[in-house]
């Protein structure tokens, strides 16, 4: 540089003290304090806003979670088709309606396997997701098996579109010429209609708090800054050693990238998700959410519904894995309560539990199987062995699902759910199976026997300290 | 803590939009400003609690100047062009924003960055805020000859500083009230 001598000195600090920042910036300034100010009578209080409240709390972080974990289910569920987003997105859209519309990118890599009996992957998936709060959410993406079955390479792009006000969803995959139409229940409809915080301005809040982050930094030359979290509720409670890191643009104050590891149970150890290339507040028409179905397409599960997501409807799981089971699963969050279900049910042929036995006749004349499944199934077409698999997947693990999904959404919404399957049979009448908090002093048990009732705090823990160690 | 609540409110709505000029000024970034405007409010929330502040303005402008110096140390790598700042309307002012964009005001900041805190506050209040030097007395609690003093003083180290090639530009230069 040239020497400045000081006149030139002078000159630039006269320039710079005439300089004045727009009457907008200035108002966004004070307005922004007054608001944190306003917000938090007691200023000390400004710096206690944690982390983990900050992450739960934000329903662009849930939405980007909600999402991911759509998808991850959609790649571990090999052809599975089903029930898992229209949850999972139901809460991103129940988050986001002060958000007309915005988009992103996703991939996912996902490690080990999600059941026994499917790929070991790694299962990677690529994919586009656009959410309107208007018109609803379109996914479009495509799974990578790495693997070659009879010299093809097992990749499946699925076109899904979620739309709240039909209280429908439609998963589309061209390879296959099919699609699947899904109708939400009335509850789950309601959750997806209900109203939430302005995603923006909790954004606002986010960057407004004091709080410990992780630092900045810089992405695709923006000025980010980063916040973590470990808590497994942040992802619904489905999966542990949950690692989930937002990156947030420090200057609009909206997400830029989500990176999310954790463990979905024991056979899949680890799960890479990213999230980015965020495009907030995006231009959309209705036209972008009117699933384009060919008329040569099929629907292999032309009466297919959504799980419900209710109490009774968890109910009618913690019966059919009963059924199953010949007693109460171990753990219901989604993966491994998927998994020990999925697992048994391959294990009772070999049983001796007559109602095992009955419920698996059952489920085997319901996809049109008779005598040995395995035989049955080795004779059918890749196409029929296909519709079979998303027939057990979606029909026959409904249940299962409801369970799961209800207990992820007490998980969500922190309702404070204790589940104790692994101490507590059907015969317990007077156990506590699983419970959760209806209001500040009232709990909701459903016992071993399955019957309900809702409790006070206090009798809840008696309840809890008689039950089996 | 209601009465700090209320100083707090009372004095965003007296020195709010003064606080954020001076910020905008210092790092040449409106976002940066807004940013640092919470940050200032929620350090002088932090104070306020633990300590009587007698003279809150004062208090809050020294805040400000060194939150903005910090910035600029830990973003020292990092200056954009002054894209956050909208074209000032006048004409004036036109000039104005394609020179701040000039390496010089870059340069000229960075030195004063380097100066101890009671310097570098007197001198942006005197040159960069423009304050008399009454008014700058009082609020760092000195008297008028005083500060014209470290003023002046701080002049002759920029001239110094930045009068010289670039290798030296760079020199410490912290102790100014004692030169």
């Amino acid at each position: 540089m040239s020497k400045i001598d000081e006149a030139e000195i002078r000159r630039h600090l006269v320039l710079l003290s005439h300089l004045l920042p727009s009457a907008q910036s200035t108002d966004r300034a004070v307005q922004r304090v007054r608001r944190v100010l306003t917000e938090h009578k007691q200023p000390a209080k400004l710096k206690t806003i944690s982390l983990r409240r900050i992450i739960m709390k934000s329903p662009i972080a849930k939405i980007a979670v909600a999402a991911s974990v759509v998808l991850v289910c959609l790649a571990g569920l090999y052809l599975w088709t089903g029930t898992k987003p229209g949850v999972a997105l139901a809460d991103v859209l129940q988050r986001v309606e002060q958000v007309q519309a915005f988009m992103y990118k996703m991939k996912t890599k996902t490690t080990g396997n999600m059941q026994p009996g499917m790929p070991s992957g790694p299962i990677e998936m690529t994919g586009t997701v656009l959410i309107s709060t208007e018109y609803g959410t379109k996914m479009d993406y495509v799974m990578d098996m790495n693997m070659v079955v009879n010299g093809a390479s097992q990749k499946m792009r699925q076109i899904m579109y979620m739309l709240p006000q039909e209280k429908k969803a439609y998963v589309i995959m061209p390879e296959q010429k099919q699609y699947i139409q899904m109708e939400f229940s009335d509850d789950l409809s309601a959750k997806m209609k209900k109203q939430s915080n302005d995603p923006r301005e909790f954004l606002r809040q986010i960057l407004n708090s004091k709080y410990t982050d992780i630092g900045k930094s810089v992405i695709d030359g923006v000025e980010v800054e980063g916040f973590e979290t470990t808590d497994p509720v942040c992802i619904g409670g489905m999966a542990e050693d949950v690692k989930v890191t937002l990156w947030v643009d420090r200057k609009t104050e909206l997400p830029v990238r989500e990176e999310m590891h954790y463990k979905m149970n024991e056979q899949m150890q680890t799960e890479v998700v990213e999230l980015y290339d965020f495009q907030w507040y995006v231009q959309v028409n209705a036209d972008e959410f009117k699933p384009v179905i060919p008329q040569d397409y099929t629907n292999p599960l032309p009466n297919y519904k959504m799980p419900t997501m209710s109490e009774e409807g968890a109910i009618e799981g913690l019966k059919f894995c009963n059924q199953m089971l010949g007693r109460y699963p171990k753990k219901i969050d989604m993966m491994n309560l998927m998994n020990e279900v999925a697992s048994e049910f391959r294990s009772i042929e070999d049983s001796n539990n007559p109602q095992a036995l009955k419920l698996r006749e059952r489920i085997v004349e319901k996809l049109g199987l008779h005598g040995n499944t395995k035989e049955q199934m080795s004779k059918l077409s890749q196409e029929e062995k296909t519709k079979k698999i998303m027939e057990f997947t979606t029909e026959v693990m409904r249940p299962v699902q409801s369970l799961a999904m209800f207990y992820m959404t007490l998980v969500q919404e922190k309702k404070e759910p204790a589940y104790y399957g692994e101490v507590v049979t059907p015969a317990d009448t007077d156990k506590v199976l699983l419970r959760w908090k209806v209001s500040d002093n009232e709990y909701r048990v459903i016992y071993g026997d399955l019957h309900v009732e809702t409790v006070a705090a206090d009798k809840l823990a008696e309840l809890e300290a008689a039950l089996p160690k | 803590m209601i009465d700090c609540h209320k100083q707090l409110l009372e004095l965003l709505d007296r020195s709010g939009a003064k606080l954020h000029t001076l910020l905008t000024r210092l790092t040449l970034r409106e976002d940066v400003a807004e940013e640092l405007m919470q940050e200032l409010f929620i350090k002088i929330s932090d104070v306020a609690t633990s300590k009587k502040i007698s003279n809150w303005d004062s208090y809050a402008y020294r805040a400000a100047v060194n939150l903005a110096f910090d910035w600029r140390r830990k973003n020292k790598h990092g200056f954009l062009p002054l894209e956050g700042v909208n074209e000032p309307v006048s004409d004036d002012y036109s000039p104005l924003a394609g020179l701040i964009r000039n390496e010089a005001v870059q340069e000229v900041l960075s030195a004063i960055s380097r100066l101890n805190s009671t310097a570098r506050e007197a001198f942006v209040m005197r040159y960069v805020q423009q304050e008399s030097y009454e008014f700058i007395a009082e609020q760092l609690d000195k008297t008028p000859h005083q500060v014209r003093a470290l003023c002046s003083k701080v002049m002759n180290y920029l001239r110094d500083v930045l009068g010289q090639s670039r290798p030296s530009a760079g020199k410490e230069m912290h102790d100014v009230e004692n030169r």
